[in-house]
């Protein structure tokens, strides 16, 4: 579930890290108040063998909300704040998650919101962190310390110019998700 | 004459023996001091299980030890987190310490086998509507969402219902694992929980002063880092009130001691006669004492404000063998003493004894540590004081001389009728006062921890998002499935009352645990689903034949695997629940329901809601034991009346018309004491008219002494003595912070000083015509 939300959280730095050290990353980036943006996702799922193709909308308002608006091929829109997670298909909503109540949905808003706001010292709570190549095509590799994290996530690759530009997520149970980011603005 | 001396020596040489083996017996014990005002009350309910309930709800929490390290900076915190952890080592012979937890992680998957039985809420009720789509539009939807999760296994849980359970089962407390730490998922800052379980009782005093002896240094070593901590538990308000007892021992009672040892030496300029007052004192005291702590495990903290009592009643009986000592040899005193000592301790025996008689903790072992100390302090003065200073012989006191002349100088109320008529115009307002005065029952009123330890208590269970323990609603049943299914039942409205956030949460077993019939009836709703969408989703998903088959071979196989209360209890998914069950015992199977963000309207509304259903009842510890205390005050009011009453018709008997100079003093006295606490305190409480009768008893003793001796230098002495030493002993509570006991003293040091003021006046102008 970490996925697409530490993408989106790596785009939020237009200057490039050079360092593993989450205080160097800490000292190069900083998150813009609001980034909106298009984003295209493929998930592997391995247990069918199968592919999984969408594509929406992404829009953040630091340390208030996240919304993740699929719009193909189905319409739901995904809204984290630091408290909750809620899920809205059209008008109905399926689920509302509150993140005090359930040690689960904290872990991955916090993570999720320590990547948005490129909190790197709430990240490295969970993931060691690994920055290679230059400052036109960088990649970071984060790789889970928490057991928690690393029932899920087996592997995170981030990878970018300026901006986050893709996110590999290689999941415990084999699933792989990439996704893109198009066209992000302030 | 020798054998008789003989004879003498040796019962008072028993008498040493037995003293001093229930003393050494119960050192052997160690002392232990209670400050729980619960600790005085009754059980408050009939109903046996509510009891159990409550029982098993405060055992669980008496050896609960939670501390919470916090920091700004995360580093810091979980720095102080290990150094804690080290220090409290330390206590691992007399607790387990819970820091940390490596080997599990949050996210097990031992329902995972029930997830066709075990649904989550929201599953639930969309299936119940008939809105299977709904489930099916969230099975899909997780597969395109960034935040899909661990479990997705689309072909052995094609609608992700093991998702969404995981997702929303709340935990017991607001903590989650931090790289094997329990951060608490509430706090603002970086905030870890520490939880100790102490294998012994929490008000034994070496436990109390080891668990200090760690924590207080620690506090301190922490502050130094930068990180605070922050406690909470039985154990510290234990600690805090015995520390208050033991102040207060060493200040009002080494005060009332000191007081009275000075007087003493004032009055009799002998060291000889100190002793013989203090000896039965002393011997009267411990003994009481040991032998409280022998049959009750600990003494409560106002069983010995209350025995201070004892002291001004123990003095009595030394005071007149000393009296009577000055006119009569060693050997007859007790001969003559006798008859009316032996009716002084048995009525005074039978009053404090009757105290036992109430269903009342507090008031029993009060009784028994009255009891044991008049007893031993009687005995003391018959065996042992005639065998000390055997030669000594006394005079006329100087004492006794002066006071009767400024006694005999006191205005007389029968040749004052001015006077008469401002005491029966201040006596007339005193009633008024008091008829207006209100009752205060609320048990808060009477609370002995400080307000900083109950607010750092309260803080640390906030952040836990720990529910109320004083105020639940205990479920009960023939079987854990009846009471499942009860709660079941009962939880839609709950639902409500937190939708409409009346009430913030709750916890309750079968959120956990669902009763086996809802399990069945979830398996039919899940067969139903897949009846209807499995083909959907399998064509969507592009399912071979094969792996359609695998999904109808997993639900078949697991269709039926309900989740028992045993698997359950087995599971690590239970803890923090598991206490949610109170007993499951066949036949007496009960469970509570934790609630949080009460507010008194609400417990009125749960109070309503739970007569709704049999077997369901809502328990308020505050509220029961405030009426509680109402119910006492109210027979307190009856026994005092009652008192008057049988006191009137038996002192009648013997003084005719000259029964107000014996009432009037203590019941004048009474009346301009109470309305000046109601004036000053706007109300009045239980402890206040237990006061009372104490100021009626001894009172009442002052008016009989002086009546029957009217003449007697020595008789005024002794009265005036055995008034001060009970003022010391009593009034100086008044200055105690322990509020039970201030409310004790507030009444009794300004009733007492009235009685001694106003008992001269009644005096008759010539007693010698006396019949």
């Amino acid at each position: 579930m970490i996925r697409g939300w530490l993408l989106s959280a790596f785009m939020v730095f237009s200057t490039v890290a050079w360092s593993a050290d989450y205080k160097l990353l800490e000292s190069l980036t900083t998150a813009p108040e609001t980034l909106h943006g298009q984003f295209t996702q493929v998930k592997f799922v391995q247990a069918l063998d199968a592919r999984f193709e969408s594509s929406g909308r992404f829009d953040y308002q630091r340390d208030r909300s996240i919304r993740w608006h699929t719009l193909k091929p189905i319409d739901n829109l995904l809204t984290l704040t630091p408290r909750s997670i809620s899920n809205q298909q059209g008008d109905t909503v399926l689920s509302r998650l509150d993140s005090q109540d359930n040690p689960v949905v904290a872990v991955f808003s916090d993570i999720f919101f320590g990547v948005m706001t490129a909190q790197w010292q709430t990240l490295a709570d969970y993931f060691e962190m690994d920055v290679q190549g230059s400052k036109q095509h960088w990649t970071v590799t984060l790789s889970p310390i928490d057991q928690n994290v690393a029932q899920v996530v087996a592997r995170v690759e981030l990878s970018g110019d300026e901006l986050l530009r893709k996110v590999l997520l290689f999941e415990a149970t084999g699933d792989q998700t990439t996704i893109m980011f198009l066209d992000p603005q302030p | 004459m020798k054998q008789l001396l003989y004879r003498a020596r040796l019962i008072a040489l028993l008498w040493l023996i037995i003293v001093i083996g229930v003393i050494l017996a119960a050192l052997r014990q160690g002392p232990a001091f209670d400050t729980s005002l619960m600790a005085l009350l009754p059980t408050t309910e009939q109903r046996p299980e509510i009891s159990q309930a409550v029982e098993k709800l405060s055992a669980d929490f008496s050896g609960q030890v939670l501390l919470v390290v916090a920091a700004d900076d995360r580093d810091i915190a979980r720095q102080a987190v290990a150094v804690a952890a080290q220090r409290l080592a330390a206590l691992s012979d007399i607790a387990r310490v819970d820091w940390q937890l490596n080997d599990t992680t949050i996210m097990s998957n031992e329902l995972y086998p029930f997830r066709f039985n075990v649904l989550s809420n929201t599953v639930r009720n969309r299936l119940l509507a008939g809105q299977g789509q709904q489930q099916y539009q969230s099975a899909l939807q997780q597969l395109f969402s960034p935040l899909s999760g661990r479990a997705l296994d689309p072909i052995r849980d094609p609608f992700g219902l093991y998702h969404d359970l995981q997702m929303t089962r709340q935990s017991a407390l607001q903590i989650t694992l931090e790289q094997g730490l329990f951060r608490l998922t509430g706090a603002d800052t970086p905030a870890y929980l520490i939880r100790l379980s102490l294998n012994y009782d929490p008000f034994s005093l070496p436990i109390q002063q080891r668990v200090l002896g760690v924590v207080d240094p620690l506090e301190q070593e922490l502050n130094l880092q930068g990180a605070q901590l922050y406690r909470s538990g039985l154990v510290w308000h234990a600690a805090a009130g015995a520390q208050q007892a033991k102040n207060e021992i060493s200040t009002i009672g080494l005060g009332s001691l000191v007081g009275i040892v000075l007087l003493i030496l004032l009055v009799f300029k002998r060291v000889n006669v100190l002793a013989a007052v203090l000896l039965p004192i002393l011997i009267g005291c411990l003994m009481a004492g040991a032998v409280t702590l022998l049959t009750f495990g600990r003494i409560h903290l106002i069983t010995l404000a209350f025995g201070a009592g004892l002291v001004g009643v123990s003095v009595d009986y030394a005071l007149h063998f000393i009296c009577e000592r000055q006119t009569t040899a060693a050997d007859r005193v007790v001969k003559k003493l006798f008859a009316g000592l032996f009716l002084g301790l048995a009525s005074s025996v039978i009053a404090y004894a009757a105290l036992a008689l109430a269903p009342f903790p507090g008031l029993r072992q009060m009784a028994v540590f009255s009891v044991t100390g008049l007893i031993a302090a009687w005995l003391t003065v018959l065996l042992w004081l005639p065998l000390m200073n055997r030669k000594a012989s006394y005079k006329a006191l100087p004492a006794a001389v002066l006071l009767n002349r400024w006694r005999m100088r006191y205005p007389r109320l029968e040749s004052q009728p001015l006077l008469l008529a401002c005491i029966v115009i201040v006596g007339l307002i005193s009633v008024v006062i008091i008829s207006q005065g209100e009752p205060q029952d609320d048990i808060r009123l009477l609370q002995t921890s400080s307000s900083e330890l109950l607010n750092e208590d309260r803080r640390v269970q906030q952040l836990l998002g720990n529910s109320s323990s004083a105020a639940f609603i205990l479920v009960t049943g023939q079987s854990i499935e009846t009471v499942l299914q009860r709660e079941e039942r009962l939880l839609p409205q709950l639902d409500e009352m937190v939708e409409s956030s009346q009430l913030q949460g709750y916890q309750a077993l079968s959120q956990m645990l669902p009763s086996l019939q809802r399990q069945s009836e979830n398996s039919d709703l899940v067969r139903a689903l897949y009846r209807e969408y499995l083909p959907r989703v399998a064509t969507i998903l592009h399912f071979s034949e094969e792996q359609r088959q695998s999904a109808n071979e997993a639900l078949k196989q697991q269709l039926n695997q309900q989740l028992t209360p045993a698997d359950w209890q087995g599971l690590g998914t239970s803890e923090g629940w598991r206490q949610l069950l109170i007993s499951d015992t066949p036949g007496e199977a009960a469970s509570v329901i934790r609630l949080k963000g009460l507010s008194s309207d609400l417990k009125s509304q749960l109070n309503e809601l739970v007569n709704s259903e049999p077997g369901i009842y809502w328990v308020d510890r505050v509220a029961s034991i405030s009426d509680l205390l109402s119910d006492y005050r109210q027979q307190i009011i009856q026994w005092l009346l009652l008192a008057y009453g049988l006191v009137v018709l038996l002192l009648a008997i013997r003084y005719r018309y000259d029964l107000w100079r014996i009432i009037l003093p203590p019941l004048l006295a009474s009346l301009l004491t109470f309305a000046a606490l109601i004036l000053n305190d706007g109300g009045y409480n239980l402890f206040n008219l237990i006061a009372l009768m104490l100021v009626l008893g001894i009172g009442l003793d002052m008016g009989i002494f002086l009546y029957e001796a009217a003449d007697n230098n020595h008789t005024w002495l002794a009265v005036s003595l055995s008034a001060i030493t009970s003022l010391l002993a009593f009034g100086l509570l008044t200055f105690s912070k322990t509020p039970v006991l201030y409310h004790f003293g507030i009444i009794v040091l300004p009733g007492l000083c009235l009685v001694w003021l106003i008992a001269p006046l009644m005096r008759k102008l010539q007693p010698e015509i006396e019949e």
